[in-house]
């Protein structure tokens, strides 16, 4: 099945915009060009709108807590135990979500669905993408490709008041650290035992999962808004010398020099919602500005339903109201995500070879009359 | 880059007072005499005004109790859901921009340590942080594991006979320490053994590389943990100290160290009913020389550092023994005499600047000067609020 897209202003996002055309077989993108040649079997006329590749939400909650339900169908944060490493938000994913084809309506099709921040450790994260079906399996474009962490106010404020640890974010630090070093304790173990030539039987699973992380398999997705937490997540990052994401990082301006240091990622965001706590309280839309100056590489997220998925693509309008760079606001909903998640070889951008995850949009994203009228899962949107 | 502080009456601390300048080159004190010649540099006019080394706080909970939000998640200083938490540190607590540091730099107080509360009897590792804004938090790090913070008395058994059920009287307080300790010495004895941070903390307390700063009021406190160190031998600093004058010719024959106040708080609970302005003095009498006063920071503000000394001189002290007290001798406590703690050639260009004498409550610092960098002017900047 060959399908040609006219008739549109083509954003790659990778390279700069230009009238012309698509063509797209079996869902992979074969040619982007001014014309293109060959035959198809469908066409899709754009009308003049702006073609561009669909949104990644690199950090979203997106079908564990399902809009309306309410706390019956809360599968956000096992609050348990401070550490569960092995809890997977897949196994709390639900395709009943309405927001998920909201979330669509708003040109998000990528999503890395996280575990909530309750815990120090909190669980694995997966990449979904849309998808009209009703089995969980058909969202999941990657497993198990990174491990929720979180320092702040919230571990603490599940804890402390049923006394237990963490009460204090010295304790969640100190937790972080004892998991990562019984990984450690772990592998050497393991080791020991090839050594020796045992068979090893004492398989742990939320130990295996600090061996992903030290050995570097996946990052950890640390959960930080405050600066304190932020240069904390920097020091465990360096000490155990593993991959990291710094998720929120809503304080980011005053730490912008550590974090280029530090070469970390970040997942900003959301800043549109209301300053809720204490540390959320020097929350900006600058951030955004203060990032695309650094040269960063960041993502524009919702941590849905904080804010909603849907209207992710406006907090980033938002941003460029504020003084953000408009080309690189468009890249922290698209390739950057795509590099964070590591799965910029298939999407982020409108490239030959990459997945065809397309939207077509009646005006710019960025402003909130425009709408998809077309995307590469439902076809033309009524 | 050159600081050069001329014609000021300069108080060394640790040699006698003069007339004269100071000069300061990369952050290290160059010249200190009269009449200092240095074209490059940047002049400081201190005519008529005093000259002092940078003060030291050696016990605050700046930034690890944040201060102007007052809600609980701002504050970080006890993790009290176990009474034993030596792998708690307190640089994973301190809010970076807390009001704290602006106020410390407002009372000319240019290097402060930071140690976790005292709800529980061994509670964590302090830090210490030089009182530089421009720098980067990390690099404002002096010492990085000051000691490990523990506690005596009230606070433990109040938290813990609620809290975790795991302490109801004194004797538990202690109990909950040895049996700490002889779980360290068990770790290091065992031959398998899989590396346990906790335990690796309380082995450098015992092996004398991290010392032991016990918050302890009551006498009885105070002679309880001096046998539990005697007992497992490691180095120890009293902090709070607040009954020490009861026992000052004791003390005189220990070896250990003093951190004495906050002088001025209410007798709110019972272990501080003795509290007096005149422990400092009595202390000298007895001979000991080298303890130092503290605020506590929050529980006095920080400003009161000074003021603390002078009232001690008030009550008796000597006003030599009093500058000491808030500069050499937190200096030697924490072990950072070399860099810090009096006006030497080749020592850190911490400096405070004060338009009359320090131990004159009404002093105004006019410049607070950290590693040869004008941090506080208070003509620009005025008071902080």
């Amino acid at each position: 099945m060959r399908t040609l897209i006219t008739n549109v202003a083509v954003y790659p996002i990778t390279s700069d915009p230009f009238k012309g055309e698509v063509l797209i077989e079996d869902g992979i993108i074969q040619k982007v060009a001014y014309r293109v040649k060959g035959d198809y079997d469908e066409m899709i006329n754009g009308e003049g709108g702006i073609l561009m590749p669909g949104f990644i939400d690199g950090h979203s909650h997106i079908g564990l807590n399902p809009d309306g339900y309410g706390y019956d169908y809360d599968d956000t944060n096992e609050i348990t135990d401070p550490v569960t490493a092995s809890v997977r938000s897949q196994d709390g994913f639900t395709v009943l979500d309405k927001s998920i084809p909201e979330s669509a309506r708003g040109g998000v099709m990528v999503y890395c669905v996280l575990t909530g921040s309750a815990n120090p450790v909190g669980g694995l994260s997966f990449i979904a993408h849309y998808s009209k079906s009703n089995l969980v399996k058909d969202f999941v474009i990657k497993e198990d490709n990174g491990l929720k962490m979180a320092t702040g106010e919230n571990p603490k404020r599940c804890y402390g008041p049923k006394n237990k640890m963490p009460a204090t974010r010295m304790a969640t630090a100190a937790i972080i650290r004892k998991f990562l070093t019984e990984g450690q304790n772990y592998i050497q173990k393991k080791n020991k035992a090839a050594e020796e030539g045992k068979e090893f039987t004492e398989t742990d699973y939320k130990k295996e999962i600090a061996q992903m992380i030290i050995e570097k398999k996946i990052p950890a997705r640390v959960h930080c808004h405050r600066a304190e937490d932020i240069l904390t997540a920097l020091r465990i990052k360096k000490e155990f010398d593993i991959d990291m994401v710094i998720e929120h990082c809503t304080e980011y301006m005053k730490v912008k020099d550590e974090i280029k240091a530090a070469g970390v990622p970040i997942l900003l965001g959301p800043i549109m919602s209301s300053r809720s706590k204490v540390e959320l309280k020097d929350m900006s839309f600058k951030a955004y500005k203060v990032a695309c100056e650094e040269d960063i590489l960041f993502g524009c997220m919702s941590d849905h339903p904080v804010f909603p998925s849907e209207v992710l693509r406006l907090q980033a309008g938002m941003a460029v109201n504020y003084g953000a760079d408009e080309n690189k606001m468009l890249e922290s909903l698209t390739i950057m995500p795509a590099k964070i998640l590591g799965i910029d070889s298939e999407y982020g951008s409108i490239e030959e070879g990459k997945k065809a995850t397309l939207c077509i949009w009646n005006g710019h994203p960025f402003d909130s009359r425009s709408h998809v009228v077309w995307n590469s899962v439902d076809g033309f949107i009524k | 880059m050159k600081l050069l502080i001329k014609n000021g009456t300069v108080n060394p601390v640790t040699s006698p007072s003069f007339m004269g300048d100071v000069l300061i080159e990369d952050g290290k004190i160059i010249g200190l005499e009269q009449n200092i010649i240095c074209e490059e540099a940047q002049v400081l006019d201190a005519a008529g005004m005093n000259i002092y080394p940078g003060i030291i706080e050696e016990h605050s909970h700046i930034g690890i109790h944040g201060e102007k939000t007052n809600q609980e998640s701002d504050n970080d200083v006890n993790e009290w859901s176990a009474p034993v938490t030596p792998e708690c540190h307190a640089l994973e607590g301190i809010k970076p921009f807390d009001h704290g540091f602006l106020q410390a730099l407002n009372a000319g107080v240019t290097t402060f340590n930071v140690y976790p509360g005292s709800a529980n009897p061994i509670g964590g590792i302090g830090i210490t942080l030089k009182n530089d804004p421009t720098l980067h938090f990390e690099d404002k790090i002096v010492l990085r594991n000051s000691g490990l913070k523990m506690a005596m008395g009230e606070n433990p058994k109040k938290v813990h006979s609620s809290a975790t059920k795991t302490i109801m009287t004194r004797m538990g307080t202690a109990q909950v320490i040895r049996k700490a300790f002889q779980d360290a010495i068990n770790y290091r004895n065992k031959k398998e053994k899989e590396k346990d941070s906790r335990m690796e903390i309380l082995l450098k307390v015992l092996d004398g590389e991290l010392t032991a700063h016990v918050h302890a009021h009551k006498a009885d406190d105070i002679l309880t943990i001096i046998r539990i160190k005697e007992e497992f031998g490691f180095k120890m600093c009293l902090e709070h100290a607040t009954e020490s004058h009861l026992i000052a010719d004791f003390l005189a024959k220990k070896d250990i160290k003093l951190a004495v106040g906050p002088m001025f708080t209410a007798r709110y609970k019972i272990e501080v009913n003795n509290r007096s302005l005149c422990t400092p003095a009595i202390l000298e009498k007895a001979g000991i020389t080298d303890f130092c006063l503290i605020t506590d920071h929050p529980v006095i503000p920080i400003n009161n550092l000074p003021i603390e000394a002078s009232i001690a001189v008030n009550n008796g002290l000597s006003e030599d023994l009093a500058l000491r007290s808030i500069t050499i001798n937190p200096a030697i406590n924490l072990g950072l005499d070399d860099r810090i703690g009096s006006l030497e050639i080749g020592k850190d260009g911490d400096v405070v600047i004060c338009d009359r004498e320090l131990l004159d409550p009404t002093h105004r610092v006019m410049y607070t000067i950290v590693n040869g960098k004008i941090v506080y002017d208070m003509e620009k900047e005025g008071l902080i609020l």
